[in-house]
């Protein structure tokens, strides 16, 4: 018995050696996989804030009347009439393509305890994608009230 | 101390180094770091978003009506009471599948308006956002609290 254990023990070291390496590789990974994510979802929260600051500053979007203390004013009407706009006219699809990308954008706007869905820009045919949301407020220009919305991103994964 | 006995003491080193790996992989896998810049960036949005939103009922800004709820000013009918359903109402959309707990306070603490979903106040939080400070002018300040529970 003690013979064989001893012809056995390279091979039990070796085995255990792999056991060993296999799983700081595993925490190596995890861990940096998990930086990676970390990473990507900042990228993925600088830039919705950055496209709702260039969408702020296009007149397409801005309010004609102002608001002006307040750091981001959509006209909501506008909003509505460009969704509208750049689903039908392909040439303006294409235009505002080098403005929003690859990415399906959204405006949701809670209206009398009700959301009401707003499409900017859609050019995603993939179904795979990640979703992100940024909130600030629309101003609607009949009424002088500012309605809380909800920019939704949806970029490929 | 015989060969066979030291080697047996080391394997056992081994398998007790390995039980520690697995512990701590276990340990960190649990782990949700991942979570936390999006939640900071969504808690502070919405808090701010929320302060802007007019509320109709009372064709005032959340923050206005808030200054009203506290100094018991009768801009319009229950302020507080308003409040509290426009929070619920933005919640209700913006934080949907979440637990949250938004409450407006004063700097002492003392409760205003509040509204919870499987989240109470001490609630172990994933992210306690800075709170949103609603000056009234008058050298008095609320605040404007969202905590998203895990």
């Amino acid at each position: 018995m003690r013979g064989q254990l001893q012809s056995m023990e390279p091979i039990i070291i070796v085995i255990v050696l792999a056991i060993i390496a296999g799983l700081s590789l595993l925490f190596y990974v995890r861990i940096s996989g998990g930086q990676q994510d970390e990473e990507i979802r900042a990228a993925h929260a600088q830039e919705d804030v950055a496209t709702l600051g260039r969408i702020v500053n296009l007149p397409e979007f801005s309010c004609s009347r102002s608001a002006t203390t307040n750091t981001y004013c959509i006209d909501k009407y506008k909003a509505q009439a460009f969704g509208n706009y750049t689903a039908k006219n392909t040439a303006a699809h294409l235009y505002y393509y080098g403005f929003f990308g690859a990415a399906n954008v959204t405006l949701q706007v809670v209206e009398n305890g009700a959301l009401h869905q707003i499409p900017l820009y859609a050019n995603l045919k993939n179904e795979y994608v990640t979703q992100t949301r940024t909130f600030f407020t629309v101003l609607d220009p009949l009424t002088g009230e500012r309605q809380f919305a909800i920019l939704i991103i949806e970029r490929e994964q | 101390m015989r060969r066979a006995q030291v080697e047996m003491i080391g394997l056992v080193f081994v398998v007790v180094i390995i039980v520690l790996g697995i512990i701590l992989y276990m340990q960190f896998s649990k782990s949700k770091i991942s979570t936390v810049p999006k939640d900071i960036q969504r808690s502070n949005s919405f808090l701010v978003a929320l302060t802007e939103t007019t509320i109709p009922a009372c064709r005032e800004s959340f923050s206005r009506v808030a200054q009203s709820c506290v100094l018991n000013e009768q801009t319009c009918e229950d302020p507080c009471g308003k409040l509290k359903e426009t929070m619920q109402d933005t919640a209700k959309y913006g934080l949907a599948g979440s637990k949250y707990s938004i409450r407006v306070e004063d700097a002492g603490g003392t409760l205003f308006a509040s509204v919870e979903q499987d989240c109470t106040k001490n609630a172990p939080a994933i992210i306690a956002a800075p709170k949103q400070p609603l000056p009234f002018g008058n050298g008095q300040t609320a605040y404007l609290v969202v905590t998203l529970c895990r």
